[in-house]
């Protein structure tokens, strides 16, 4: 995606000052949380690293390095959970995690990437429609009699194939609290896999032939927003789709909104309230594709004078979707919400982005593992999520730990409190 | 260079086949060329160790099959020029323990500076956070120069907080020093005997790594406010709200360069505030560029300040010089107004005017992060030129890099002279010189050799910069390189660890 010269001179930027590894170093409060990169934190070798990975993008480009079994695994082991591209925007400005997209990308295309089980997802969405490989006819086996989408509206549910196939409930949840807000909804006749993990693994053929069937079904339907509760399929509309199309996000045919934004939009505008008490003690765990990785794209063909990119517009990663779900907790009776140590843009990343929890599972639900315990050290009863995937790893983390809390998607949170 | 199959099955002994590796990738990733300078070669392997033990068993592994080592936590290690070294990642060695009756802290080499501010904070105690940002390890830059701004008020440079050490020598033996020979805590660092710390670190001629690998350190740590330093802003804009009761900001010029040394030398001794430096007009920009604001403007902002802000500003008055100074109130907040007055009173003696003064204390890079590495913007890369000296002689020596620096890199950023940064220490008993140069990643060869030039006017001048040429400054510091080679004779019968 980034040219040649591009993802040489980005690469080249790095001096390896090692702020990649580190939350914003004003934020640290403490050892135990003081560091954002998974791989680097696990692993420790240098090569598992953002600027270990920046290196050896140069040494392949530059033909002094293969694709050995190390730097496969250090490369699909990275969550691209962007916290080292935000991290480094402070100082640098090195887009340090297209550059680590796109070594992923020339994996593939070497044939050395990406991992058997990325394979077997990318036959099953060729096959079925789906990452999971269920029958495509099953999509909306999902919906029940009291659930009822319009037939036509200004607003279009992209469901996603975590919440069609698996979390279920999450679908459901949703179209109630649609129902529940006045808001008229309907679904795209085709939809189709959002390829976020197809994307993110460097198989960009198939997410480009993903991205152009969803917007043409989009178009099709003649909405003009586009919402969602997953925050996986949130980033691929707004971000992926756009990027695949050699497009900017304002130029899409639709917006894309969170159904947090949604929410949140409503109770600013005195149209929402919650009634029901809700008394919990909570933490919120943002989602790297709902929070940082979800700025919108600006596509940019690279021109400098001097050192400057004109008119390049920064994704840095502290215009994410942080404040809408907080303020929907906040505003929830009952509700206490506190913060773990690193949140927002600095959050420490579950493990289940990039599409490591489908090729290394263990490392993920380690990376879920670490993040329970900073939500367990705040004393909170609960841990909220805004994405599917994310829950669910999360749960796991829990019943590994044997922790006493509980893990929600915060539109669970929401039906208790309307 | 492949190792024999034997050695490496022995380092795998002790780490466990996890943390030891020879893949192309993983050392391929160890050897990191940042600034031009000598070709490195990949390690023969990468080895990761978490305890004391584990590294004596790396370094007597290498004794045995004559394999030389090198060691590091964040920085690129010395020691790679030579094929076939083993590469001791220490990382993972992460233990952080703090005394805060007895105000020390006793830590590994993975814990970073920002890790143990944020530990100290809870507690009511602080450490200096090195220019080079929050992220580097203690132990290494505290061993090795460790400073901060507020050395100007805590003492000066890092090794002379350390307390009690913990090494592995290059020969493989274990060495203590003060209170941990006798016991096991490192509340204090002199004897028994003669106080060894100065053999092992000798500041910054040389890295402490060719006699050996430090695996502990006690340092010494300080009091500070009870009130909290609140963090503000999501990433990458972000800063530290510091208790207005207790902190204030002052930024004042002064008409000419001698003036400020005058009245910092005056505040200094007055022992007001808890740090005090010049500005050079490039920070303004640097500050435009890391966004101050609620904006980021990167090199846009950087370029577009400079160019129609500070540049014409210098071109009027090449001799005005800004200076900042935080002042704290220590103890109270009386103190802090006593503080104010002072600093009026000495501004108004040497001809000071106000640049900005508010109540809003906020500071980016002081307790921290420390943003030096934002200085590549301007141009891609950029060099140091750092000095220890007293304040008055730090102008003169100032002066050569200026000089040198007309005759070498085609400058990326035409500075007029002015990108000297000046921070004194202890009071004003010592001040850090540190010469920022500017240049294109292309360019970067040419900062090397800006440094070697300005290396030998130092000499005559009486200079003393970090990490000088020992060839070149040996002959006239009473050769210096013959005693440290004794030492490490003395410690690496074996000549394993990197030469010095």
């Amino acid at each position: 995606m980034l040219s040649v010269d591009e993802y040489t001179r980005q690469a080249k930027m790095c001096m390896r000052c090692t702020f990649c590894k580190f939350i914003d170093l004003n934020w640290v409060k403490s050892l135990r949380f003081s560091r954002q990169c998974p791989i680097d934190t696990r692993y420790a070798f240098n090569l598992y690293s953002p600027h270990g990975l920046l290196h050896s993008a140069l040494a392949e480009l530059g033909g002094e390095l293969e694709f050995t079994p190390a730097l496969i695994d250090a490369l699909y082991k990275c969550t691209l959970c962007g916290g080292c591209d935000s991290r480094c925007k402070r100082n640098l400005d090195i887009e340090v995690l297209q550059v680590i997209e796109n070594l992923r990308i020339r994996c593939v295309e070497q044939g050395k990437g990406p991992m058997p089980e990325h394979k077997v997802m990318a036959d099953n969405i060729r096959q079925t429609r789906n990452e999971y490989g269920e029958p495509h006819e099953d999509r909306l086996k999902w919906l029940t009699k009291e659930i009822k989408p319009a037939k036509k509206a200004d607003m279009v549910y992209f469901v996603g194939c975590a919440s069609a196939y698996k979390q279920t409930e999450l679908a459901r949840n949703t179209s109630k609290i649609l129902k529940q807000t006045g808001t008229d909804f309907m679904l795209l006749e085709d939809e189709w896999c959002d390829g976020n993990y197809v994307m993110a693994t460097g198989q960009v053929d198939l997410a480009r032939e993903l991205a152009e069937h969803n917007v043409q079904e989009i178009q099709k339907s003649g909405a003009k927003t586009v919402i969602t509760s997953s925050a996986e399929v949130y980033k691929s509309l707004k971000v992926d789709f756009p990027r695949l199309l050699g497009k900017s996000t304002e130029d899409m045919p639709y917006t894309t909104l969170h159904i947090t934004e949604y929410l949140d939009k409503l109770m600013q505008d005195g149209k929402l309230a919650f009634k029901k008490n809700v008394n919990m003690k909570v933490t919120y765990h943002d989602p790297c594709n709902l929070g940082r990785l979800s700025e919108p794209w600006q596509e940019w063909t690279p021109n400098y004078i001097r050192v400057i990119p004109v008119g390049k517009v920064w994704r840095r990663g502290d215009r994410g979707i942080y404040n809408p779900p907080r303020n929907i907790l906040k505003g929830i009776p009952g509700i206490e919400l506190v913060e773990m140590e690193r949140s927002r843009s600095n959050a420490w990343c579950a493990g289940s982005c990039g599409g490591v929890e489908m090729a290394f599972p263990d490392f993920a639900m380690w990376t879920a593992g670490e993040r329970i315990e900073e939500a367990l050290a705040t004393g909170a009863e609960a841990i909220v999520t805004a994405s599917p995937d994310e829950k669910e790893l999360l749960a796991k983390a829990v019943a590994a730990k044997k922790a006493n809390m509980a893990v929600y998607d915060i539109t669970e949170i929401i039906l208790k409190a309307l | 260079m492949a190792m024999l199959k034997e050695a490496y099955q022995a380092l795998q002994s002790i780490v466990g086949p996890e943390w030891v590796s020879d893949d192309p990738a993983i050392v391929e990733a160890d050897h990191v060329v940042t600034r031009g300078g000598a070709a490195l070669k990949r390690p023969a392997c990468s080895i990761q160790p978490e305890t004391a033990e584990e590294v004596q068993g790396i370094i007597r592994i290498c004794n045995r099959y004559m394999i030389p080592f090198t060691a590091t936590t964040t920085n690129p290690p010395p020691g790679l020029e030579k094929e076939g070294v083993v590469f001791i990642d220490l990382k993972r060695m992460r233990k952080l323990e703090i005394d805060e009756e007895n105000l020390y802290a006793t830590l590994e080499p993975g814990v970073s500076f920002a890790a143990l501010q944020g530990e100290l904070f809870k507690r009511g105690l602080v450490t200096f956070v090195p220019m080079c940002g929050g992220n580097v390890s203690v132990l290494a830059n505290t061993l090795n120069v460790g400073e901060g701004a507020i050395s100007y008020r805590y003492g000066d440079r890092g090794y002379r907080r350390v307390l009690a050490e913990e090494w592995v020598t290059a020969g493989g033996d274990i060495l203590r020093i003060g209170s941990r020979t006798m016991q096991n805590d490192f509340f204090w660092g002199e004897g028994p005997g003669p106080d060894l710390r100065g053999l092992m670190a000798s500041a910054n001629l040389e890295s402490p790594i060719t006699r050996g690998i430090c695996t502990r350190i006690g340092v010494r740590v300080f009091p500070f406010v009870n009130e909290k330093l609140e963090p503000w802003g999501d990433a990458p804009v972000t800063t530290l709200n510091l208790p207005t009761n207790r902190f204030k900001y002052y930024n004042f010029v002064f008409p000419t360069k001698e003036a400020a040394i005058n009245a910092i030398y005056e505040i200094g001794k007055c022992e007001i505030g808890l740090f005090v430096m010049t500005v050079p007009p490039w920070f303004f920009a640097m500050a435009r560029a890391r966004g101050s604001a609620e904006v980021l403007t990167g090199a846009a902002g950087f370029w577009d300040y400079w160019d129609n802000h500070e540049a014409p500003l210098i071109r009027q008055n090449p001799n005005q010089t800004s200076c900042r100074i935080l002042l704290y109130g220590i103890g109270s907040e009386k103190r802090l107004a006593y503080e104010e007055k002072v600093l009026q009173s000495i501004c108004d003696e040497y001809g000071a005017t106000f640049a900005k003064a508010s109540r809003k204390a906020q500071d980016e890079t002081h307790f921290m992060s420390a943003d030096a590495i934002v200085s590549n913007l301007a141009g891609g890369r950029f060099t140091s030129v750092i000095l220890f000296e007293s304040l008055d002689h730090a102008f003169k020596s100032a002066d050569i890099v200026n000089a040198n620096t007309r005759k070498h890199v085609p400058p990326v950023l035409d500075d007029y002279g002015t990108t000297n940064w000046f921070l004194p220490f202890e009071m004003c008993h010592i001040c850090k010189l540190e010469c920022l140069r500017f240049a294109s990643v292309e360019d970067a060869g040419e900062l090397a050799l800006l440094m070697e030039d300005c290396h030998k006017d130092f000499v005559d001048v009486g200079a003393f910069p970090v990490k000088p040429e020992a060839d070149l400054y040996g002959p006239k510091w009473e050769n210096y390189p013959e005693k440290i080679k004794k030492f490490k004779r003395l410690l690496d019968p074996n000549n394993l660890a990197p030469q010095p």
